[in-house]
């Protein structure tokens, strides 16, 4: 009998300490849920890989010349004549994407996010030109062209059907674009010289560009476990920047370096108006544009 | 039997009575509960018409032809060295737009969409050129091109919540389908041998673009939402095809069958081009169609 009482004793005291635990756990959570000012509102991170293809691209620099692809020409004395061609659209952040990105949402369904955006393995795009003149010598090149790590910070607003179990959502922001710079390497072979006697050179330019701001979007879905929330979307990016400024950063004849004082003019400057300068020239739009695909998690912070 | 009717259709009131009683009170309740998610906006259809403009975005200096869109450049007496030069970035799609669209809501959150957008007077761009050389003579060119009225197809999906009482923010993204850009062009050149000049049609070839908005939807009557929105597109066409349209010299029409060749393809790859007499397939190359721009609007239940 004794065994009994302290048995029920004991049912009964788990029992009143299971209510009582309930009962702060709900008394709990209701102020907490008072103290927040909005439902639902929460803090979040994100990360996430991607790739990103050429979209809304240009085949061709301000100069005319195609940024991917190849040309043979016939080059008879002082006239050239293009034989066959075979050129690509490129855009200079194309590659492989990476995100960070901190955001809040306000509700279920709508919030605001500032992202980072990294292409840590921007795709270079090579010009092949062959048998054409080059300041009047015959000549074969090869130009390769590509962004030095594009940088985009991202500020954007958030919409989505709901917080748990799968999702949809949208997201849609400005582009602030903080490192476009771009490389050119040059190298010409002259088919029976060039001048001054010299058979080929080499350089490599720094291309630089002005301020611009893009927009992009994204459409994805999102699933919640229970810890984190995965989510897989296509997002594109519209962004063109316009060149400001070029700079020789390595230069040789022959295989021989020459120091780039030696150089002229060893900075050019784009711009969009402005009179005939050896150092100056017309700029042009440099396309920055793609469409890509991205998966990864996000979590609560 | 009469009495037995009056029963039955009092009971039968009644039953009504009471079913339209407990769903308004369950409207009410639900209501009550998501009052930030009018019901008007559940799984229903809708139309939206709206008018707008849009500005160049992710635009280009250079057109087909190798020279600025818009601006000037001019040369001294030699046709050797610039003497000043100034231009801006283009799209043929700015301009004046408008937009007619259905969809449906399938919840308070998503939809769909398909609308069709216009750019009812898109924006004319001129370059003027003087002292350029062309073909071993200095010359003055103009060249105006002009978008020959854009038409784009525009599936979405839509996002859309509530923010305030009768105020909503939604977001739209889409593909864009280019049903019309064709381009105007006019060309005008004047040297010491004379005059010629010159209209004709470019048309692209087929590729996607995308399309995004942001905005705020006010709910001014019960069927009736007044939206105001920012938009961007992302797209750009390689022109396909040049077909000549008149041409004429000091002024005097030429007839188009006097002409050898009317038409000038361009093509990504090709062989046996001459780009000195156009004949063979030329390289293309993009024309701008990105904008990013502002539209207001009714959205109406259908």
């Amino acid at each position: 009998m004794k065994k009994i009482l302290t048995l029920a004793l004991a049912c009964s005291s788990f029992h009143l300490f299971a209510q009582h635990s309930a009962f702060m756990k709900t008394t709990h959570t209701e102020l907490s849920s008072k103290k927040k000012t909005r439902p639902n509102s929460t803090w979040y991170g994100r990360v996430g890989i991607g790739y990103g293809l050429n979209q809304d691209g240009q085949s061709t620099n301000g100069y005319g010349t195609p940024y991917s692809g190849i040309a043979n020409y016939t080059a008879n004395g002082t006239t050239v004549s293009l034989s066959d061609f075979s050129i690509n659209k490129a855009s200079f952040n194309a590659g492989v994407q990476a995100t960070v990105a901190a955001g809040y949402m306000l509700d279920n369904h709508i919030g605001i996010e500032l992202a980072g955006q990294f292409n840590i393995a921007p795709v270079k795009y090579t010009y092949d030109a062959h048998n054409y003149l080059l300041s009047g010598y015959p000549a074969n090149s090869s130009t390769t062209t590509y962004a030095k790590s594009p940088i985009m910070i991202i500020p954007a607003l958030v919409l989505q059907t709901g917080d748990e179990g799968l999702n949809v959502y949208t997201r849609a922001g400005l582009v602030l674009p903080l490192n476009t710079k771009m490389e050119r390497n040059v190298q010409v072979e002259y088919l029976t010289g060039g001048p001054n006697g010299i058979r080929s050179k080499e350089y490599t330019t720094e291309l630089s560009s002005k301020f611009g701001v893009g927009y992009t979007g994204a459409l994805g879905i999102s699933y919640k476990t229970d810890k984190v929330r995965l989510w897989a979307e296509v997002n594109v990016m519209s962004l063109s920047t316009t060149i400001k400024k070029e700079q020789v950063k390595s230069f040789s004849q022959d295989g021989y370096s020459i120091p780039l004082q030696y150089i002229t003019p060893g900075t050019i400057n784009y711009t969009q108006s402005g009179s005939y300068d050896p150092h100056t020239d017309l700029a042009y739009s440099v396309p920055f544009s793609y469409i890509g695909a991205m998966v990864g998690l996000s979590f609560k912070i | 039997m009469k009495k037995l009717l009056t029963i039955l259709l009092a009971c039968s009131s009644y039953t009504v009575f009471a079913q339209h009683a407990e769903f308004a009170r369950v409207s009410n309740s639900h209501s009550r509960n998501r009052e930030k998610q009018p019901l008007t906006d559940v799984t229903t259809w809708y139309g939206r018409v709206g008018l707008g403009y849009a500005f160049t975005q992710a635009g280009q200096v250079n057109s087909l032809y190798g020279i600025p869109y818009s601006g000037n450049v001019s040369y001294d007496n030699t046709g050797a060295t610039i003497n000043s030069f100034s231009y801006k970035k283009a799209s043929l799609n700015t301009g004046v737009n408008a937009s007619l669209a259905m969809g449906r809501m399938f919840g308070p959150h998503i939809g769909l969409e398909l609308a069709a957008q216009f750019d009812v007077a898109p924006t004319k761009y001129t370059f003027n050129g003087h002292n350029l050389t062309l073909g071993g003579n200095l010359s003055d060119l103009t060249i105006t091109q002009q978008a020959k009225s854009p038409i784009f197809l525009i599936p979405a999906a839509v996002f859309q919540t509530q923010v305030a009482n009768k105020l909503q923010a939604y977001a739209r993204l889409g593909l864009v389908l280019p049903i019309n850009t064709k381009v105007n062009v006019s060309v005008n050149n004047t040297d010491p041998t004379g005059n010629y000049a010159y209209t004709a049609v470019q048309s692209s070839s087929f590729s996607l673009g995308f399309n995004g908005a942001l905005g705020l939807k006010y709910e001014a009557a019960a069927n009736l939402k007044i939206f105001a929105e920012f938009n961007v597109m992302s797209l750009s066409a390689y022109t396909k095809k040049e077909e000549l349209k008149s041409y004429s010299e000091n002024g005097q029409p030429i007839p188009l069958g006097q002409i050898s060749s009317t038409t000038t393809t361009y093509t990504l790859s090709g062989s046996n081009s001459n780009p000195n007499n156009g004949t063979g397939p030329q390289a293309t190359s993009s024309t701008p169609f990105s904008n990013a721009g502002f539209m207001i609007g009714i959205t109406m239940r259908l």
